[in-house]
This record gives structure tokens, C-alpha cells and sequence, in this order.
């Protein structure tokens, strides 16, 4: 609640939703919001934060460096999405994200061997993929001599 | 003319601050953002978290720094914090009031533009660690 609050007082466009959402009956009493959409600025507070509840915000762009500028302006980067039917940007601009999972035309894959972490204050490092089970293992160096005759003086 | 206040609290923060203070000596805030309970004020013992170097504190409550992840302030530098109180179980677990089966939180109210021109000045951590250090002991 705090958190749409804070939208409305930050000059959010409310496009739908923004309250508590009063169900009745058994559900009265419980703690339930509206599904809301916001339209504003990327540079507020309901855009930087990651609010836990059925709240999106959306702004517009104009060109493909906007869109990357916008999408690079958090001190996050765990996951992003893209659509796009251009097959040059869907290749370029995930690459162009600085985020550590980038799902593109589609948000809905999670496969079990994907590496996943974040950039920027999102994490370090990654889990899942066969690589980190390298984090698991020790270098082990051994140096064997296969001449019958000693080297040396041993 | 006195400068704005980044920080407050209500009396029921208050009190509760001062329960716990007197069951665990000097206590800290910090608020980080991120996921889970990262979005709530945290309350720890003194020292029992380590902020980073560049985290600022916005002020105290009962005289216990209330420390800010700095890469956030700068999105929360233009709201006023105000410490409040709610019956629950918190989205973590690890701050000192989650046994009292209580959840702190924060209030924001954005700052007017007067309010903006005449704030109180911050205080970077290391800065404050310095200070501390030549406290007369």
C-alpha cells in the first residue's frame, strides 16, 4: 500500500487499479490489492523498486537506444524480457541488456540446466548450469614420471 | 531556520524501539532494498550488520543510526521515512522485532520543494566509523 501510495504521489498515471482491494465475505479481512498498472517515469521510485504484488509499471519509448537506455537504468539486472520481430534486435538487444537472464518473445521458460544469477546488485556468480558444478571441485595437479629409470638424484 | 528531518518515527515505533533497546543494548537500522524483507527497515543490535563503505544514514531514532544502501538513496533521497509499526510477521525474519510477532515499516511522504532546499545534511559510514573512532572512549 505504501508502495502505491508513493506512485500517486510521485505524478503516476494510475491506469488501472491503486487501492486495497475489498473482496467480502470470507476474504474481507484480508490483505488484498487491486491489480494496478502505472504509467510514468523510469527514473521513480515504483519503477527502481521491485514491488511484491500485482503492480506493474510501464512507460513508452521512442527508438531501440532509448529502449536499451531506459532498460539499463536500474542497479538491477536479474531478468529481462524483449519482444521484437526484427530478427537483428532479438539477437542484439538481449545482448545489449545488462541482465543476467534475458527471455526473448516470451517470458516463460525456465529450463533447469540455465545458468541463473544477476548483474549489477542482482548477485554473483550463477547456479544451475553444468559449469557450476565446477565451483564443487578441486584442482588436483599430479606429476607422474613413467620412466623405469630414477630422475635425478631420486 | 531548522533544517528538515529525512526520519521519524510514530510512538508506537518508538516504544517498541525503546523494548528493545532495553533487552538488547544499542541498536541499528538498514534498509536495502531488493527482494523479501530487503524493502523493510531492518533492526539489528549495534554492529551486528556491516553497512558498506558509501551507505548513509538519514538519522536516528532513540539516537540509533538508520543506515541506507546509497545506490538507493539516490531514488530515496527525495522521501521522508517515517518509522511505524504493524501487527504481523515480517517478510524475513531476521530483524529483533520479528520474536514479538511485530513488523516495522516505513511510511514515505515525498518532500515538497521547500522541504527539498533545507534538508538535513547525511552522513556516509565511513565517515561515521571515523567519528566513532575518536569518540573519547
Amino acid at each position: 500500500m505504501s508502495y502505491l501510495k508513493l506512485g500517486k504521489e510521485e505524478g503516476c498515471e494510475v491506469l488501472t487499479g491503486g487501492d486495497a482491494n475489498k473482496l467480502g465475505g470470507d476474504l474481507d479481512h484480508g490483505f488484498y490489492i487491486q491489480p494496478t498498472l502505472f504509467k510514468g517515469n523510469n527514473k521513480m521510485r515504483v519503477f527502481q523498486e521491485e514491488i511484491f504484488g500485482p503492480v506493474l509499471a510501464v512507460t513508452t519509448f521512442k527508438d531501440e537506444a532509448e529502449a536499451l537506455e531506459i532498460a539499463n537504468d536500474t542497479i538491477y539486472g536479474l531478468g529481462a524480457g524483449v519482444w521484437t520481430r526484427d530478427a537483428h534486435q532479438l539477437y542484439q538487444v538481449p545482448r545489449a541488456i545488462e541482465a543476467g537472464r534475458v527471455w526473448v518473445n516470451q517470458y516463460h521458460n525456465y529450463p533447469a540446466g540455465a545458468p541463473f544469477g544477476g548483474y549489477k546488485q542482482s548477485g554473483i556468480g550463477r547456479e544451475n548450469h553444468k559449469m557450476m558444478l565446477n565451483h564443487y571441485r578441486n584442482v588436483k595437479n599430479m606429476l607422474i614420471s613413467y620412466d623405469k629409470k630414477k630422475l635425478g638424484f631420486f | 531556520m531548522e533544517k528538515t528531518k529525512r526520519l521519524s518515527a510514530t510512538p508506537q515505533a518508538l516504544a517498541l524501539v525503546q523494548q528493545l533497546a532495553n533487552e538488547y543494548g544499542e541498536l541499528m537500522f538498514y534498509q536495502a532494498g531488493g527482494c523479501c524483507e530487503g524493502t523493510q527497515p531492518q533492526c539489528f543490535r549495534k554492529g551486528h550488520f556491516y553497512p558498506r563503505t558509501r551507505d548513509v544514514s538519514i538519522g536516528t531514532i532513540n539516537g540509533f543510526q538508520f543506515w541506507i544502501d546509497h545506490d538507493l538513496f539516490e531514488y530515496w533521497k527525495y522521501s521522508h521515512f517515517e518509522l511505524d509499526v504493524l501487527d504481523g510477521f515480517g517478510a524475513g525474519g531476521f530483524s529483533l522485532e520479528t520474536p514479538k510477532n511485530k513488523t516495522f515499516k516505513i511510511n514515505y511522504r515525498i518532500f515538497t520543494q521547500d522541504e527539498l532546499a533545507n534538508l538535513e545534511h547525511t552522513i556516509p559510514y565511513h565517515q561515521y566509523m571515523i567519528q566513532e573512532k575518536e569518540k573519547p572512549q
